[in-house]
């Protein structure tokens, strides 16, 4: 819902001076198509949460360029929304929509992939946010001490002094400015200094100034990210890149591992009904269900509270759903998620937990899951037998494309289990073993990648016989690795590379000619 | 790598076999988390909650506090909670909506109260935040005050504060404030 403002010309560069005031969307959206022949691009100027979820099902891949944990965390509970899994508790690969998320805060930035199911996703890794930097308020009504504490002074308690009721619109720029002129007041009373236009912004909207080369690193690492992610052309960040450009300079790429009991991403615990059955049983299964073994159960779904068995208020309002059946009060459809807290365990070791549970009613036509109680159909089990076969066929496929960068021959038997991530110095935060591993090669240092991949481009010029790439790296290509971290020295080490390409088919040609020279002079000589 | 392609075909079978209902609300972690909290909530029975907007509208609601001790007792407030989607990131904002005597509130409502500010942490909840809003009645605090004739008279001269306290709750005068029964 951003409109072009003039202090973002300096590094928005589809946008022109003649273009401040309009949608950022719309204008993007026209230069890119006339500078690139057959791309179609729709621009829609309003708030994420106003599209219905199915336009959200349309796309392929959702790339993120939001500015709040609230937008990019409601963008990721759609996203995951659209996640099924399968009786095995495993992702059903048709389902998952990729994200890719980019940030930046003046000298440092973030960009990540999520797949739902297999990386975490946004809500797995929320605490990664720090808290945010909030005043009390007794400093601001009574002892101010900087410029920031005079405009939240203004911002949060002046204002509903003067105008009680109506509510503080940060983008209204004569509230901007009664809230700039009364926290002058302020700061001229405690005799403080700094309080300009712009901070008041700063403040009240919670900015921090960009600057153009975060921006410029951050999208380009999700550009080529979700280039990647379309046409599978080479392996993806996996999962999350840290920029740092205020001191020296640092960027870390961690590979995060997805929370199982993730409310918003994980699986859940399936539980199969009848569709007679009663929230009052439902509940009582839920005491003796193994994997559960919950008391004290409250149960919600899509925002409806079906029971509250605390505080009394609200359990008197929802007693009366104990008696209706299950499947009614989910709107009647086959399966869906809903959450359940309660209390677990026994005795002294009892505690809270919240669980999200895939419900799936029995004996409906046409539903998906296969693994259901009673007899298995014909259909199903030619279904069931197929999806085990496409599944190894594209596990096949994808390992095929990998492999033709490390020149091995992919092996179509069983894939070795993930390896737990040892590495201690990248940081992960868990040893948990890595659920996804599409590749069955131990895990890599990224950065050699980056020197195996160039050795074997090399490698494919050269006319001598193919060796397979070493893993060990040797002395050079660890420094190369060390310089790798600063962008130029990437491009150092292709220009090296290619040097190298290039001197080969040189040394090649001369031989060649060389060749054709004694031949001539043999020819000459029979002659 | 992912299989592009097959997933708007699912897409448009999933919509399909939806039988022409449209896709349901979102909820957010945070109202997941909400519900956690509201349906663990242990309240003493000086403590009483209420949903004006109904049992599924977990976001805002109200509380209300009968202190039995100290200055305040006998009186009654309503504070006003509004949660964030982003629930536990964010603190809840408390406002009180009676007008009350009181060092650590201010006449629009404003509470100084350290954990819904500074030190909020998200594995505090809103049975914490309750209790701490308790405890400023039976402690109030003349040290970080927002209502600083409170504070000063609360420091200088307590049997005057309690006074003044007793004058604000059955309804009357307080320099030049009006305050309505809150017993």
């Amino acid at each position: 819902m951003d409109r072009i403002e003039v202090t973002n010309l300096n590094r928005q560069f589809l946008f022109r001076l003649e273009d401040v005031g309009k949608p950022k969307a719309e204008i993007a959206a026209k230069r890119v198509m006339e500078r690139v022949g057959d791309v179609n691009i729709s621009p829609h100027f309003c708030r994420i949460e106003d599209k219905p979820l199915d336009f959200y099902s349309d796309f392929s891949i959702i790339v993120l360029g939001l500015d709040s944990i609230e937008a990019r965390s409601y963008i990721n509970a759609v996203a995951c929304g659209f996640l099924e899994y399968n009786s095995d508790d495993e992702p059903v690969e048709e389902t998952v929509k990729p994200l890719v998320d980019g940030g930046t805060e003046g000298f440092k930035g973030h960009a990540r992939i999520i797949i739902p199911g297999t990386t975490p996703c946004f809500e797995c890794t929320i605490w990664l946010f720090p808290p945010q930097v909030k005043f009390p308020l007794c400093t601001l009504a009574e002892t101010p001490r900087t410029a920031a504490h005079c405009i939240e002074y203004a911002h949060l308690i002046k204002w509903d002094e003067v105008h009680s009721g109506k509510s503080f619109d940060p983008d209204n720029p004569e509230h901007m400015q009664w809230v700039y002129s009364e926290a002058v007041k302020r700061a001229e009373l405690f005799g403080i200094p700094g309080v300009t236009y712009s901070l008041t912004q700063g403040v009240v909207k919670n900015i921090i100034p960009a600057i153009a080369s975060t921006n410029a690193i951050v999208s380009a690492a999700c550009a080529l990210e979700t280039l990647k992610i379309v046409s599978g052309c080479s392996k993806t960040l996996s999962n999350y890149l840290t920029y740092n450009g205020v001191e020296g300079l640092h960027t870390k790429v961690t590979e995060f591992v997805k929370d199982q009991d993730c409310l918003v991403c994980g699986p859940g615990v399936l539980i199969e009904l009848e569709r007679s059955i009663t929230l009052k049983k439902f509940i009582d299964h839920l005491e003796g269900h193994p994997r559960l073994l919950l008391t004290r159960v409250s149960v919600t779904h899509r925002g409806k509270n079906l029971y509250m068995q605390a505080p009394p208020v609200l359990e008197e309002m929802t007693r009366s759903n104990l008696d209706l059946p299950l499947f009614e009060l989910m709107g009647e459809v086959s399966k869906d998620i809903i959450h359940v807290n309660g209390m677990s365990g026994k005795g002294d070791k009892t505690q809270s937990c919240l669980r999200k549970l895939r419900v799936v009613f029995k004996g409906i036509d046409g539903v998906a899951d296969i693994d259901m109680a009673g007899a298995y159909t014909a259909a199903s089990i030619i279904t069931h037998a197929q999806s085990k076969a496409v599944k190894q066929a594209r596990i096949r496929t994808s390992s095929l494309l990998c492999y033709n960068y490390y020149n091995r021959v992919p092996s179509n038997t069983d894939l070795t289990p993930a390896k737990p991530n040892t590495d201690t110095n990248s940081g992960t935060v868990t040893q948990k073993p890595r659920i996804w591993e599409l590749q069955a090669q131990p895990k890599q240092n990224p950065m050699l990648m980056l020197t195996d991949y160039t050795r074997e481009m090399s490698s494919r010029s050269r006319q001598a016989s193919r060796k397979l790439p070493k893993a060990v790296p040797n002395e050079e290509s660890l420094q190369e690795e060390s310089n790798a971290t600063n962008l130029t020295s990437i491009g150092a080490i292709y220009r090296r590379q290619s040097k190298k390409i290039r001197s080969h088919i040189e040394s090649s040609t001369e031989r060649k000619a060389h060749t054709t020279e004694e031949e001539r002079r043999e020819k000459s000589e029979v002659l | 790598m992912i299989k592009l392609f097959k997933v708007k075909e699912k897409q448009r079978e999933l919509a399909e076999n939806a039988n022409g209902k449209p896709p349901m609300k979102k909820q957010s972690a945070g109202e997941l988390r909400l519900h956690k909290d509201i349906s663990e909530l242990n309240l003493p029975n000086t403590c009483s909650i209420s949903f004006p907007n109904g049992k599924d509208d977990l976001m805002n609601f109200e509380v209300t506090i009968h202190p039995d001790e100290g200055y305040y007792q006998s009186g009654m407030f309503i504070f006003s909670f509004q949660v964030s989607p982003i629930y536990p990131h964010e603190a809840p904002k408390v406002k009180c909506k009676t007008k009350v005597y009181h060092p650590n509130i201010d006449l629009e409502g404003n509470v100084c109260l350290n954990i819904l500010r500074e030190d909020w942490k998200p594995v505090l909840n809103i049975n914490t935040v309750i209790y701490g809003l308790y405890h400023l009645f039976t402690e109030p605090n003349y040290e970080d005050p927002l209502n600083h004739e409170a504070a000063a008279v609360l420091r200088d001269n307590p049997k005057l504060f309690a006074s003044n306290v007793r004058r604000a709750m059955i309804g009357g005068y307080v320099g030049q404030t009006l305050f309505p029964r809150c017993m």
